[in-house]
């Protein structure tokens, strides 16, 4: 029996070494860019990094990012020099954009169609919260941005106030990636393709569960408006609400009180519409992003509102 | 408990250790922590349903014992007759009581009378085919004299429920199976080393095979109606893969399980698909079910020695009770009565052992032109009958039928469900028949290549294969568990 072990214990390192091999020759792994916090716990990436994104199980997407000096996924730079109008993009990783190459994110479709310049603030598992963070963290600039565009989903409304001013959530994510095993997982390629394949995601949602902010149960038909109305009054949002426009996709579930609500006080470009108007598919079938039929639609959906803006 | 689960990959191991470690004292012991650790193995998927296998176990280790110590052939009679009502009666009962009851609402509706509908929601306990059958082989047996009953509770009862087979087989004979657990077990560093390399083996055909098809299989048969007959007969031909990787891994995985514990299972699959003829292909596909209803039904019932119609009645008795015991369903016993009608021209014209003891390309590297032409031939009879395996009615396994024939077209516009390229699927499953063709002298040694680190470079290949093929979004239990 020692013999067995000993072979058997030789080989799960053999065929790690083999694993670790195939998978970098492969390119079947994720750079993992690092975060950073700004001022009042808002998360961004370090800036200035530059890697590979492989999606579906055998690189089915490839992808390239570009951190800025920001920290967010752009080739373009933040600086609120250019002679032509700016607009933000804010969002999650619907607008991050790692679902794409760089140089092809829904700001640079916007921009192509358009004279305006699009600037894209958007991390992964962001939620309304993040998003107001970042318009107040914007607020000496926001006088030379036309307008903001917001994209939400269901579930940026199911944290509310109290919960997101601990800043939990970005301080772990930053202990977590200082930490060694950290430093391990993201040097064993292995380790991060597996990841990838979501073998191990019902063991990481209990994990993650026990860490951070839980989302509210639903039991109550009025949260997200609840939420939202409690964030945009913390936030005095309504100082910005001829610049602000909601994207949402209604086919989405958004409980009904939220959306009535939105409708009849700000700007909202239903994005629905015109997924059910594409005659494919808007979201990539392994992943729940959108895919490039997806993208165009909302870029050309932007376009369409700042066009109308404009004529009016 | 599922063999492709990490709850498996933490269980096999301490097992293992345990009982080479601190169980090897005597067979006593040995049988003692794989009873446990069958029982454990089993109560994972639904603990109640264990009072199941005990009440078969307990009802045949005394029928057993009775039937010997009786002296009469009409007492011998009773004992026998009352192991098979009873385990007949488990079968039938979870099996097929909501099939009788629908099918019978059915008749009569179908003569313009409503019943109103009762149906019991009964659950299919996993492995009821199987360790019935089992259990059923041990008291014929002993009946016919052809074993002595064991007075040992616990090995009999290790025979019953020996989690390797317990829920999809292979249907092990008492005689086999019951001697090697009544023995002290000694450990073998290269029958260990073997069981390891069949299990790497199953898993490869259940991951990297079975279930990478599954999804792209359930999606093609469940849309059918909106597919074009190219598409359907890409669904068909996946399938046959789907269900050969499955139920021939989990043999695998089995086969090599036991090994780890000094215990020789049955072969259940022979390279089927390889097969030049319908009789050829029941000698190759889930042998220890087809030799099971050949000693205990068909040969009972005259087999082939009392004139021609009593042969031909017994030919599709045997194969319309091998379809039934799939399922409780007309479509698998439509499937059984096509593979009656495919077999039954061979029997006529004495064809049925013409490839009895061979194998395709026995002398030659590469099969020959007739061996290609009627492989291939049994191959598309098979997949036919395969489409009433896999559907959920005899109307829509017709109409899957006649929609790839008459809408047959060569341009496969097909996309996988959740995105994936196809011709991924296609490398692999040609790669896959290649690899089967080279290892098709000997099923029990599918790795054998003398240089250790080629060798090594295969499995980490293998494994690493498995690994581009998982997902998370299926149902990974082994198809043959809802029979």
């Amino acid at each position: 029996m020692r013999k067995l072990f000993k072979n058997s214990s030789l080989f799960i390192i053999f065929t790690l070494c083999v694993f670790e091999i195939y998978i970098r020759i492969f390119n079947l792994y994720d750079d993992i860019p690092k975060y950073d916090l700004l001022t009042n716990n808002i998360l961004i990436y370090k800036p200035q990094q530059e890697g590979i994104k492989n999606f579906g199980n055998r690189k089915e997407l490839v992808t390239k990012y570009s951190i800025n000096k920001s920290g967010f996924n752009s080739i373009i730079e933040y600086e609120f020099i250019y002679n032509n109008s700016i607009i933000a993009l804010i969002g999650d990783s619907h607008i991050e954009g790692f679902h794409q190459n760089v140089n092809n994110s829904i700001g640079r479709r916007v921009e192509k169609k358009s004279n305006y310049i699009v600037y894209e603030y958007a991390i992964s598992d962001w939620n309304l919260d993040n998003y107001y963070k970042i318009i107040n963290y914007l607020s000496d600039n926001l006088n030379k941005i036309e307008n903001l565009f917001i994209y939400l989903s269901p579930s940026d409304l199911e944290y509310p106030l109290n919960n997101n001013l601990s800043g939990k959530t970005e301080t772990n994510k930053i202990k977590k990636q200082n930490s060694s095993l950290y430093n391990i997982y993201s040097s064993i390629k292995t380790i991060s393709a597996f990841n990838q394949t979501g073998i191990f995601q019902k063991y990481k949602n209990k994990i993650q569960s026990l860490q951070e902010v839980k989302p509210q149960e639903l039991t109550n038909t009025n949260i997200h408006l609840k939420n939202f109305i409690e964030l945009n009054k913390y936030y005095k949002i309504n100082n910005y609400k001829k610049k602000l426009v909601y994207l949402v996709n209604s086919d989405l579930k958004f409980q009904k009180s939220f959306l009535e609500y939105l409708y009849k006080n700000f700007n909202v470009i239903d994005l629905s519409k015109s997924f059910s108007n594409a005659n494919e598919d808007v979201y990539f079938k392994f992943d729940k992003h959108w895919n490039e039929i997806g993208r165009e639609q909302v870029a050309e959906e932007i376009f369409r509102y700042l066009k109308k803006s404009k004529l009016n | 408990m599922l063999f492709n689960s990490i709850e498996y990959l933490i269980f096999l191991p301490i097992i293992f250790i345990v009982y080479w470690k601190y169980f090897n004292k005597s067979e006593k012991y040995q049988n003692s922590l794989l009873l446990i650790a069958s029982y454990f193995f089993y109560s994972w998927w639904d603990y109640r349903f264990l009072s199941l296998i005990i009440i078969s176990t307990i009802v045949d280790y005394i029928v057993g014992i009775k039937i010997h110590n009786s002296s009469q052939i009409k007492y011998k009679k009773r004992w026998l007759t009352l192991s098979i009502l009873i385990n007949i009666s488990l079968l039938g009962f979870f099996k097929y009581c909501n099939f009788f009851i629908d099918s019978w609402i059915d008749l009569w509706a179908a003569i313009g009378y409503e019943l109103s509908p009762y149906t019991l929601k009964v659950i299919l306990p996993v492995g009821i085919s199987f360790y019935t059958f089992q259990t059923l082989s041990y008291t014929i047996d002993v009946y016919k004299d052809k074993l002595k009953p064991t007075k040992n509770f616990i090995a009999f009862a290790t025979y019953v429920s020996f989690f390797p087979q317990l829920v999809a087989g292979p249907i092990e004979r008492a005689s086999r199976l019951l001697p090697q657990i009544l023995k002290s077990r000694n450990f073998n560093y290269q029958q260990c080393v073997e069981g390891l390399r069949l299990i790497l083996w199953g898993m490869f055909k259940k991951i990297a095979v079975a279930d990478s098809l599954a999804i792209m299989v359930d999606d093609i048969f469940l849309n059918y109606q909106s597919l074009n007959g190219g598409v359907l007969v890409f669904g068909a031909i996946l399938f046959a893969f789907q269900i050969y990787g499955d139920f021939s891994g989990y043999s695998d995985i089995a086969i090599g399980t036991a090994k780890l514990f000094g215990v020789e299972l049955t072969s259940n699959f022979k390279f089927p698909y390889f097969s030049r003829d319908i009789a050829e292909f029941w000698r190759r596909w889930h042998i220890s079910l087809s030799s099971w209803f050949r000693d205990y039904l068909y040969i009972p019932l005259g087999g082939s020695r009392k004139g021609k119609w009593i042969s031909i009645r017994n030919i599709f008795i045997i194969f319309i009770v091998s379809g039934f015991w799939h399922g409780a369903n007309w479509t698998f016993i439509i499937w059984g009565l096509i593979h009656a009608l495919l077999y039954l021209p061979l029997f006529l014209f004495k064809k049925n052992r013409d490839n009895y003891g061979s194998i395709i390309g026995e002398k030659t590297f590469l099969p020959t032109i007739k061996e290609t032409f009627q492989t291939l031939t049994n191959f598309l009879l098979v997949t036919i009958a395969w489409v009433f395996f896999r559907s959920d009615s005899v109307a829509s396994s017709i109409d899957y039928l006649i929609r790839a024939i008459t809408n047959f077209n060569l341009s496969m516009q097909y996309m996988h469900p959740s995105g994936y390229r196809l011709i991924d699927y296609i490398i692999i499953i040609i790669f896959f028949i290649l690899y089967e063709y080279k290892i098709r002298f000997d099923e029990r040694s599918p790795i054998k290549i003398k240089n250790k680190f080629l060798r090594w470079i295969v499995y980490s290949s293998l494994l690493f294969t498995m690994f581009l093929f998982v997902f998370d979004n299926i149902d990974n239990s082994f198809i043959y568990f809802q029979f």
